[in-house]
Protein backbone atom coordinates (compact mmCIF):
# COMPACT_ATOMS: atom_id res chain seq x y z
CA UNK A 1 0.00 0.00 0.00
CA UNK A 2 1.77 3.54 -0.96
CA UNK A 3 1.91 6.05 1.89
CA UNK A 4 0.87 8.99 0.59
CA UNK A 5 2.29 12.74 1.33
CA UNK A 6 -0.28 14.78 1.99
CA UNK A 7 1.30 16.60 5.12
CA UNK A 8 4.57 17.42 3.18
CA UNK A 9 2.88 18.50 0.02
CA UNK A 10 1.75 22.22 1.58
CA UNK A 11 5.41 22.81 2.58
CA UNK A 12 6.82 21.76 -0.82
CA UNK A 13 4.75 23.77 -2.77
CA UNK A 14 5.97 26.70 -0.31
CA UNK A 15 9.57 25.82 -0.85
CA UNK A 16 9.75 25.44 2.78
CA UNK A 17 11.67 21.71 2.94
CA UNK A 18 14.61 20.68 3.92
CA UNK A 19 16.62 19.49 0.80
CA UNK A 20 16.50 15.39 1.69
CA UNK A 21 12.69 16.04 2.20
CA UNK A 22 12.12 17.93 -1.14
CA UNK A 23 13.42 15.21 -3.00
CA UNK A 24 11.61 12.33 -1.08
CA UNK A 25 8.46 14.03 -2.17
CA UNK A 26 9.39 14.61 -5.59
CA UNK A 27 10.18 10.80 -5.82
CA UNK A 28 7.17 10.29 -4.42
CA UNK A 29 5.19 12.39 -6.95
CA UNK A 30 6.71 11.52 -10.08
CA UNK A 31 4.58 7.84 -9.00
CA UNK A 32 1.67 9.03 -7.05
CA UNK A 33 -1.15 10.67 -9.35
CA UNK A 34 -3.42 11.03 -6.43
CA UNK A 35 -0.40 13.04 -4.59
CA UNK A 36 0.18 15.02 -7.70
CA UNK A 37 -3.98 15.78 -8.32
CA UNK A 38 -3.68 17.12 -4.69
CA UNK A 39 -0.45 19.52 -5.22
CA UNK A 40 -2.54 20.70 -8.13
CA UNK A 41 -5.31 21.35 -6.05
CA UNK A 42 -2.73 23.15 -3.35
CA UNK A 43 -1.67 24.96 -6.31
CA UNK A 44 -5.10 26.39 -8.12
CA UNK A 45 -5.79 27.44 -4.34
CA UNK A 46 -2.98 29.85 -3.91
CA UNK A 47 -3.28 30.93 -7.37
CA UNK A 48 -7.36 31.48 -6.54
CA UNK A 49 -6.63 33.13 -2.90
CA UNK A 50 -3.92 35.50 -4.64
CA UNK A 51 -6.40 36.62 -7.47
CA UNK A 52 -9.39 36.62 -6.66
CA UNK A 53 -9.18 39.09 -3.59
CA UNK A 54 -7.12 41.43 -4.37
CA UNK A 55 -8.23 44.78 -2.34
CA UNK A 56 -8.32 48.20 -3.74
CA UNK A 57 -6.13 50.27 -1.67
CA UNK A 58 -8.25 51.57 1.36
CA UNK A 59 -8.08 55.02 2.62
CA UNK A 60 -5.41 57.60 1.01
CA UNK A 61 -1.75 56.92 2.27
CA UNK A 62 -1.06 60.25 3.89
CA UNK A 63 -4.84 60.52 5.16
CA UNK A 64 -4.37 57.51 6.85
CA UNK A 65 -0.73 58.42 8.67
CA UNK A 66 -2.50 61.66 9.81
CA UNK A 67 -5.05 60.20 11.42
CA UNK A 68 -2.71 58.07 13.05
CA UNK A 69 -0.60 60.70 13.87
CA UNK A 70 -3.75 63.08 15.49
CA UNK A 71 -4.34 59.73 17.66
CA UNK A 72 -1.36 58.79 19.09
CA UNK A 73 -0.92 58.96 22.84
CA UNK A 74 1.46 60.53 25.37
CA UNK A 75 3.55 57.57 26.70
CA UNK A 76 3.57 56.44 30.27
CA UNK A 77 6.66 55.62 30.61
CA UNK A 78 9.84 57.41 29.24
CA UNK A 79 11.69 54.92 27.41
CA UNK A 80 15.08 56.41 29.97
CA UNK A 81 13.65 55.77 33.33
CA UNK A 82 12.42 52.32 32.13
CA UNK A 83 15.77 51.29 30.86
CA UNK A 84 17.59 52.22 33.99
CA UNK A 85 15.26 50.33 35.89
CA UNK A 86 16.30 47.41 33.64
CA UNK A 87 19.80 48.09 34.06
CA UNK A 88 19.32 48.67 37.66
CA UNK A 89 17.16 44.80 37.79
CA UNK A 90 20.04 42.88 36.61
CA UNK A 91 22.62 44.87 38.65
CA UNK A 92 20.76 42.81 41.63
CA UNK A 93 21.71 39.36 40.63
CA UNK A 94 25.25 40.60 39.54
CA UNK A 95 26.18 41.61 42.58
CA UNK A 96 24.65 38.97 44.68
CA UNK A 97 26.64 36.58 42.85
CA UNK A 98 30.03 38.76 43.04
CA UNK A 99 30.05 39.28 46.49
CA UNK A 100 29.40 35.93 47.02
CA UNK A 101 32.51 35.20 44.69
CA UNK A 102 34.24 37.56 46.80
CA UNK A 103 33.53 36.03 49.84
CA UNK A 104 34.68 32.60 48.26
CA UNK A 105 38.44 33.84 47.30
CA UNK A 106 38.47 35.44 50.83
CA UNK A 107 37.98 32.34 52.46
CA UNK A 108 39.95 30.23 50.11
CA UNK A 109 42.94 32.10 50.16
CA UNK A 110 42.61 32.73 53.95
CA UNK A 111 42.46 28.44 54.32
CA UNK A 112 45.49 28.20 51.88
CA UNK A 113 47.80 30.98 53.84
CA UNK A 114 46.58 28.75 57.65
CA UNK A 115 47.63 25.46 56.07
CA UNK A 116 50.61 27.14 54.45
CA UNK A 117 51.82 28.00 57.83
CA UNK A 118 51.30 24.61 59.72
CA UNK A 119 53.74 23.13 57.15
CA UNK A 120 55.98 26.25 58.31
CA UNK A 121 55.85 27.83 54.80
CA UNK A 122 55.16 31.16 56.66
CA UNK A 123 55.34 32.39 59.54
CA UNK A 124 54.57 36.11 60.02
CA UNK A 125 51.79 36.61 57.63
CA UNK A 126 50.01 34.05 59.80
CA UNK A 127 49.41 36.58 62.81
CA UNK A 128 47.64 38.64 60.46
CA UNK A 129 45.33 36.20 58.80
CA UNK A 130 44.38 34.48 61.95
CA UNK A 131 43.12 37.92 63.35
CA UNK A 132 41.17 38.55 66.25
CA UNK A 133 41.29 35.44 68.52
CA UNK A 134 42.35 33.20 65.88
CA UNK A 135 39.56 33.78 63.56
CA UNK A 136 40.72 33.38 59.37
CA UNK A 137 40.90 35.94 56.98
CA UNK A 138 37.40 35.68 56.12
CA UNK A 139 36.05 36.29 59.52
CA UNK A 140 38.42 39.03 59.92
CA UNK A 141 37.50 40.68 56.78
CA UNK A 142 33.63 40.61 57.92
CA UNK A 143 33.99 41.68 61.35
CA UNK A 144 36.34 44.32 59.86
CA UNK A 145 33.27 44.99 57.67
CA UNK A 146 30.70 45.55 59.96
CA UNK A 147 33.05 46.88 63.22
CA UNK A 148 33.85 49.82 60.34
CA UNK A 149 30.16 50.19 60.19
CA UNK A 150 28.82 49.75 63.79
CA UNK A 151 32.13 50.04 66.26
CA UNK A 152 33.25 47.43 68.20
CA UNK A 153 29.68 46.27 69.23
CA UNK A 154 29.37 43.15 67.00
CA UNK A 155 32.35 41.55 68.06
CA UNK A 156 31.63 42.38 71.42
CA UNK A 157 28.29 40.78 71.26
CA UNK A 158 29.44 37.52 69.52
CA UNK A 159 32.34 37.18 72.66
CA UNK A 160 28.70 37.60 74.78
CA UNK A 161 27.14 35.06 72.76
CA UNK A 162 30.26 32.46 72.87
CA UNK A 163 30.61 32.78 76.85
CA UNK A 164 29.89 30.02 78.96
CA UNK A 165 28.39 28.28 76.06
CA UNK A 166 31.94 27.35 74.47
CA UNK A 167 30.49 28.05 70.88
CA UNK A 168 32.55 29.92 68.39
CA UNK A 169 30.76 31.96 66.81
CA UNK A 170 32.81 33.13 64.65
CA UNK A 171 32.90 29.87 62.93
CA UNK A 172 29.13 30.18 61.80
CA UNK A 173 29.54 33.97 59.93
CA UNK A 174 30.48 32.37 56.93
CA UNK A 175 27.69 29.87 56.79
CA UNK A 176 25.70 33.08 57.89
CA UNK A 177 26.43 35.31 55.57
CA UNK A 178 26.08 32.71 52.04
CA UNK A 179 23.08 31.52 53.77
CA UNK A 180 21.70 35.44 53.50
CA UNK A 181 23.40 35.63 49.69
CA UNK A 182 21.50 32.78 48.99
CA UNK A 183 18.31 34.02 50.65
CA UNK A 184 18.48 37.12 48.48
CA UNK A 185 18.95 35.20 45.09
CA UNK A 186 16.29 33.04 45.44
CA UNK A 187 14.43 36.08 46.43
CA UNK A 188 15.28 37.76 43.33
CA UNK A 189 15.00 34.56 41.51
CA UNK A 190 11.29 34.33 42.21
CA UNK A 191 10.12 37.43 41.57
CA UNK A 192 11.79 37.20 38.20
CA UNK A 193 10.26 34.01 37.27
CA UNK A 194 6.96 35.57 38.66
CA UNK A 195 7.31 38.65 36.62
CA UNK A 196 8.23 36.54 33.29
CA UNK A 197 4.39 33.85 34.18
CA UNK A 198 2.52 36.99 34.43
CA UNK A 199 3.98 38.19 30.89
CA UNK A 200 3.61 35.28 29.31
CA UNK A 201 0.03 33.80 30.26
CA UNK A 202 -1.17 37.62 29.75
CA UNK B 1 22.82 53.88 4.22
CA UNK B 2 21.04 51.15 3.60
CA UNK B 3 16.99 50.53 4.23
CA UNK B 4 17.36 48.33 7.60
CA UNK B 5 19.89 51.09 8.60
CA UNK B 6 17.83 53.80 8.14
CA UNK B 7 14.76 51.95 9.46
CA UNK B 8 16.94 51.56 12.09
CA UNK B 9 17.45 54.85 13.02
CA UNK B 10 14.01 55.51 12.54
CA UNK B 11 12.89 53.11 15.33
CA UNK B 12 15.53 54.35 17.66
CA UNK B 13 13.97 57.83 17.45
CA UNK B 14 10.72 56.89 17.60
CA UNK B 15 11.62 54.82 20.58
CA UNK B 16 13.23 58.01 21.99
CA UNK B 17 9.50 59.36 21.55
CA UNK B 18 10.02 61.26 17.86
CA UNK B 19 6.54 61.46 16.48
CA UNK B 20 7.84 62.49 12.71
CA UNK B 21 10.09 58.75 12.80
CA UNK B 22 7.55 56.84 13.53
CA UNK B 23 5.00 58.74 11.11
CA UNK B 24 7.56 57.71 8.64
CA UNK B 25 7.63 54.39 10.05
CA UNK B 26 3.55 54.57 9.34
CA UNK B 27 3.69 55.01 5.89
CA UNK B 28 6.22 52.44 5.18
CA UNK B 29 4.29 49.88 6.40
CA UNK B 30 0.11 50.94 6.51
CA UNK B 31 -0.19 49.27 3.37
CA UNK B 32 0.80 46.35 4.75
CA UNK B 33 -0.76 46.66 7.70
CA UNK B 34 -4.14 47.67 6.44
CA UNK B 35 -3.64 44.47 3.96
CA UNK B 36 -3.23 41.92 7.11
CA UNK B 37 -5.96 43.03 9.36
CA UNK B 38 -8.19 43.34 6.24
CA UNK B 39 -7.65 39.81 5.32
CA UNK B 40 -8.44 39.08 9.39
CA UNK B 41 -11.52 40.41 9.28
CA UNK B 42 -13.29 41.42 5.63
CA UNK B 43 -14.58 44.21 6.51
CA UNK B 44 -13.05 47.80 5.13
CA UNK B 45 -14.22 50.25 8.18
CA UNK B 46 -13.24 47.71 10.75
CA UNK B 47 -9.99 47.28 9.02
CA UNK B 48 -9.11 51.03 8.86
CA UNK B 49 -9.60 51.46 12.21
CA UNK B 50 -8.08 48.11 13.61
CA UNK B 51 -5.41 49.42 11.55
CA UNK B 52 -4.97 52.67 13.09
CA UNK B 53 -5.18 51.11 16.49
CA UNK B 54 -2.66 48.36 15.49
CA UNK B 55 0.19 51.63 14.58
CA UNK B 56 -0.72 53.15 18.28
CA UNK B 57 -0.31 50.10 20.45
CA UNK B 58 2.56 49.99 18.32
CA UNK B 59 3.88 53.17 19.67
CA UNK B 60 2.89 52.39 22.65
CA UNK B 61 4.77 49.19 22.54
CA UNK B 62 7.61 50.52 20.78
CA UNK B 63 9.82 51.27 23.92
CA UNK B 64 9.74 46.91 24.51
CA UNK B 65 10.45 46.42 21.24
CA UNK B 66 14.05 44.94 20.33
CA UNK B 67 15.35 45.04 16.78
CA UNK B 68 16.22 41.54 16.95
CA UNK B 69 13.45 40.52 14.92
CA UNK B 70 12.17 42.60 11.58
CA UNK B 71 10.04 46.14 13.09
CA UNK B 72 7.12 44.00 9.69
CA UNK B 73 6.93 40.66 11.62
CA UNK B 74 6.81 42.37 14.62
CA UNK B 75 3.94 45.19 12.99
CA UNK B 76 2.47 41.99 12.14
CA UNK B 77 1.87 40.48 15.24
CA UNK B 78 0.14 43.06 16.59
CA UNK B 79 -2.07 43.38 12.92
CA UNK B 80 -3.04 40.04 13.88
CA UNK B 81 -3.43 40.61 17.71
CA UNK B 82 -5.63 43.62 16.99
CA UNK B 83 -7.77 42.49 14.41
CA UNK B 84 -8.99 39.69 16.14
CA UNK B 85 -9.79 41.98 19.30
CA UNK B 86 -11.58 43.90 16.76
CA UNK B 87 -13.23 41.06 15.57
CA UNK B 88 -14.15 40.04 19.42
CA UNK B 89 -15.72 43.46 20.17
CA UNK B 90 -17.43 43.83 17.12
CA UNK B 91 -20.86 41.32 16.42
CA UNK B 92 -18.90 38.77 14.80
CA UNK B 93 -19.75 39.25 10.94
CA UNK B 94 -21.29 35.96 9.22
CA UNK B 95 -19.94 34.45 6.46
CA UNK B 96 -22.47 35.82 4.33
CA UNK B 97 -22.80 38.95 5.75
CA UNK B 98 -19.22 39.97 5.19
CA UNK B 99 -18.84 43.62 3.10
CA UNK B 100 -18.59 43.38 -0.27
CA UNK B 101 -15.63 45.40 -1.57
CA UNK B 102 -14.60 47.18 -4.48
CA UNK B 103 -12.38 44.24 -6.12
CA UNK B 104 -9.66 44.95 -9.01
CA UNK B 105 -11.05 43.71 -11.97
CA UNK B 106 -9.13 41.95 -14.84
CA UNK B 107 -11.26 42.69 -17.05
CA UNK B 108 -14.15 46.29 -17.82
CA UNK B 109 -16.78 43.36 -19.41
CA UNK B 110 -19.22 44.02 -16.53
CA UNK B 111 -20.46 40.21 -16.45
CA UNK B 112 -16.47 38.90 -15.91
CA UNK B 113 -16.77 41.59 -13.43
CA UNK B 114 -19.79 40.16 -12.02
CA UNK B 115 -18.11 36.73 -12.01
CA UNK B 116 -14.74 38.13 -10.64
CA UNK B 117 -16.62 40.26 -7.17
CA UNK B 118 -19.25 36.77 -6.79
CA UNK B 119 -15.78 34.95 -6.85
CA UNK B 120 -13.70 37.30 -4.59
CA UNK B 121 -17.00 37.37 -1.96
CA UNK B 122 -16.93 33.33 -1.42
CA UNK B 123 -12.73 33.24 -1.25
CA UNK B 124 -13.28 36.06 1.33
CA UNK B 125 -16.09 33.94 3.62
CA UNK B 126 -14.25 30.92 2.89
CA UNK B 127 -11.25 32.57 4.89
CA UNK B 128 -13.69 34.15 7.06
CA UNK B 129 -14.81 30.99 8.03
CA UNK B 130 -11.46 29.25 8.85
CA UNK B 131 -10.71 29.18 12.81
CA UNK B 132 -8.68 32.35 13.66
CA UNK B 133 -5.65 30.70 14.67
CA UNK B 134 -5.10 29.38 11.11
CA UNK B 135 -6.59 32.11 9.18
CA UNK B 136 -3.75 34.41 10.46
CA UNK B 137 -1.20 31.66 9.21
CA UNK B 138 -2.59 31.42 5.81
CA UNK B 139 -3.06 35.30 5.49
CA UNK B 140 0.90 35.59 6.71
CA UNK B 141 1.94 32.92 4.24
CA UNK B 142 -0.83 33.58 1.47
CA UNK B 143 -1.00 37.57 1.28
CA UNK B 144 2.14 38.48 3.07
CA UNK B 145 4.59 36.03 1.50
CA UNK B 146 6.18 35.00 5.00
CA UNK B 147 8.43 32.17 5.27
CA UNK B 148 7.37 29.24 7.86
CA UNK B 149 10.42 30.56 10.37
CA UNK B 150 8.74 34.19 9.73
CA UNK B 151 5.48 33.17 10.57
CA UNK B 152 6.56 31.10 13.74
CA UNK B 153 8.21 34.45 15.06
CA UNK B 154 5.66 36.59 14.16
CA UNK B 155 3.05 34.47 16.06
CA UNK B 156 5.73 32.63 18.63
CA UNK B 157 4.38 29.22 18.02
CA UNK B 158 6.55 26.76 16.83
CA UNK B 159 7.23 26.11 12.79
CA UNK B 160 5.66 22.60 13.14
CA UNK B 161 2.40 24.25 14.19
CA UNK B 162 2.85 26.70 11.11
CA UNK B 163 2.82 23.89 8.74
CA UNK B 164 0.17 21.66 10.49
CA UNK B 165 -2.04 24.89 10.89
CA UNK B 166 -1.43 26.04 7.04
CA UNK B 167 -2.34 22.14 6.14
CA UNK B 168 -5.89 22.57 8.11
CA UNK B 169 -6.38 26.13 6.40
CA UNK B 170 -5.66 24.45 2.80
CA UNK B 171 -7.75 21.60 3.46
CA UNK B 172 -10.64 23.21 4.87
CA UNK B 173 -10.32 25.78 2.05
CA UNK B 174 -10.38 23.16 -0.47
CA UNK B 175 -13.65 21.92 1.34
CA UNK B 176 -15.62 25.01 2.03
CA UNK B 177 -14.92 26.38 -1.75
CA UNK B 178 -15.86 22.79 -3.78
CA UNK B 179 -19.11 22.94 -1.89
CA UNK B 180 -19.72 26.07 -3.55
CA UNK B 181 -18.46 25.06 -6.98
CA UNK B 182 -21.37 23.18 -8.22
CA UNK B 183 -23.31 26.35 -8.00
CA UNK B 184 -20.76 29.08 -9.47
CA UNK B 185 -17.84 27.14 -10.53
CA UNK B 186 -15.47 29.64 -8.36
CA UNK B 187 -12.58 26.78 -7.61
CA UNK B 188 -12.04 25.10 -10.97
CA UNK B 189 -12.40 27.31 -13.86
Amino acid sequence: MIEHMNQWLGAYLDNELNEEMQRKVEAHLANCSACQAELEEFKSLSKLLKTAANVKSLAPEAHFSARVALKLPRRQIPPLASSAVRIGWWMIPAGILSAWAFLQAVQVVSNLALAAGQFGLISSPLAWLSGLNGQNLFTSAVLSLVDGRFGLATSSFLAFLGKGTGIVWHLFIPVLFQAALALLFASWLTVWWLRNFSKRSK
Amino acid sequence: MSTFEAETVLVSRAQKGDRSAFGELVQRYQAAVVDVVYRMCSDAQLAQDAAQEAFIQAWLHLPSYHPRSPLRNWLYRIAVNTALDALRRQARLLPQEIEKLDLAAPQDNPESLLVEKERADQVQCAVQALPEACRAVLVLREYENLSYQDIASTLDIPVGTVMSRLNYARERLKLLLRSNADQTEVYHD
